[in-house]
């Protein structure tokens, strides 16, 4: 018997979403897309704050993880925040922290990596964090903010090694 | 039916999307670039099980899933989804859309039976382009004795790798 003989089933079920869409969907067109960033656009004013209330979220973790333990569920909450700001930081039109926070999240991912973090690397993220707001610093293109950035990754990855 | 539709936000006005996530701006951006896509009928759900609530009272098409949820994760949820015997829809269409961009994590949630996935920050033409590939060129479904979810060999269309469908605990 081959290999693929073995017990696979295949199964197409009917397309019944291009049957409602009422056909195949063509490339997307500039036009529409435009329009989509431009409805992000829309909410950049909104950016700021929601951005503050991400970083005030972090530090809050972080106060709580320093007196609890990295542990417990603080040190986990403190995570899915760096998580959060990985994902948002570009959106919020500051790549600098999506880096870094990627860094912090690299850094606490596991509960047994948390257990033996050195907590004054987890606070170098988060001040530098908050470091790159207060300084309007926004990407790696500014020397400060590439130069610190680096220096978290690369302590990180001492620690840690890299992740594929 | 036409061979390509010739307005695709009037075509995607027919679809009814769920965005599960726990943060409220992220939903709000999902939102706000789907509806400028064409999607009006978009629902939010705050956490796995309000996702799971929605897919069993609404007719959802799509749900675009973030992955680090609490106390369910995405990742759960898509297991579940894909579990006939717990499932309102094993068949429904995925995009999970997460901050987490490793090679190890997309494979993670290939396995789990994720349909396409997208890393955060998103733009428009991204999440378009996932939509329609998703309409037009829908994966098949495998079942084996360890799996059921999409096709995980779309993109390998000479697969010569090792064989891993027979990985599969024979009962």
């Amino acid at each position: 018997m081959t290999q693929r003989e073995k017990p696979i089933e295949i199964i197409n079920p009917p397309n019944m979403l291009k049957v409602k869409v009422g056909g195949k969907l063509p490339n997307a067109d500039q036009a529409m897309i435009a329009r989509a960033e431009s409805a992000l656009n829309n909410l950049k004013s909104e950016f700021g704050e929601w951005l503050a209330e991400e970083v005030a979220k972090l530090e809050e973790y972080l106060k709580a993880a320093k007196s609890q333990g990295m542990g417990g569920d603080m040190g986990e909450m403190l995570f899915t925040s760096a998580h959060d700001l990985r994902g948002l930081g570009t959106t919020y039109e500051y790549p600098i922290i999506t880096r870094i926070a990627a860094s912090l999240s690299k850094l606490i991912e596991t509960p047994e990596q948390r257990e033996t973090v050195p907590m004054s690397l987890v606070e170098a993220h988060v001040g530098a964090i908050k470091a790159a707001i207060i300084q309007n610093i926004r990407n790696a293109d500014d020397p400060i903010g590439a130069q610190l950035a680096e220096e978290l990754e690369t302590r990180v990855i001492a620690l840690v090694g890299e992740r594929e | 039916m036409p061979a390509e539709h010739a307005d695709p936000t009037e075509a995607l006005s027919k679809l009814r999307i769920a965005v599960a996530d726990d943060n409220a701006a992220m939903r709000g951006i999902v939102r706000a670039v789907l509806s400028s896509l064409g999607c009006d009928k978009v629902y939010e759900a705050a956490d796995a099980s309000a996702a799971l609530s929605l897919l069993q009272s609404q007719q959802i098409d799509i749900l675009i899933l973030d992955w680090k949820m609490k106390p369910m994760d995405g990742l759960e949820l898509v297991k579940l989804i894909r579990d006939p015997e717990r499932s309102p829809n094993p068949f429904l269409p995925v995009i999970m859309l997460t901050a987490y961009g490793e090679p190890s994590k997309v494979r993670e949630a290939r396995d789990a039976g994720v349909t396409e996935f997208m890393v955060k920050p998103f733009n428009a033409e991204a999440l378009y382009r996932r939509l329609a590939v998703i309409v037009n060129r829908p994966r098949p479904f495998v079942r084996t004795k360890a799996f059921f979810g999409p096709d995980r060999r779309r993109l390998e269309a000479d697969f010569n790798g090792l064989e891993r469908r027979d990985d599969a605990p024979i009962s």
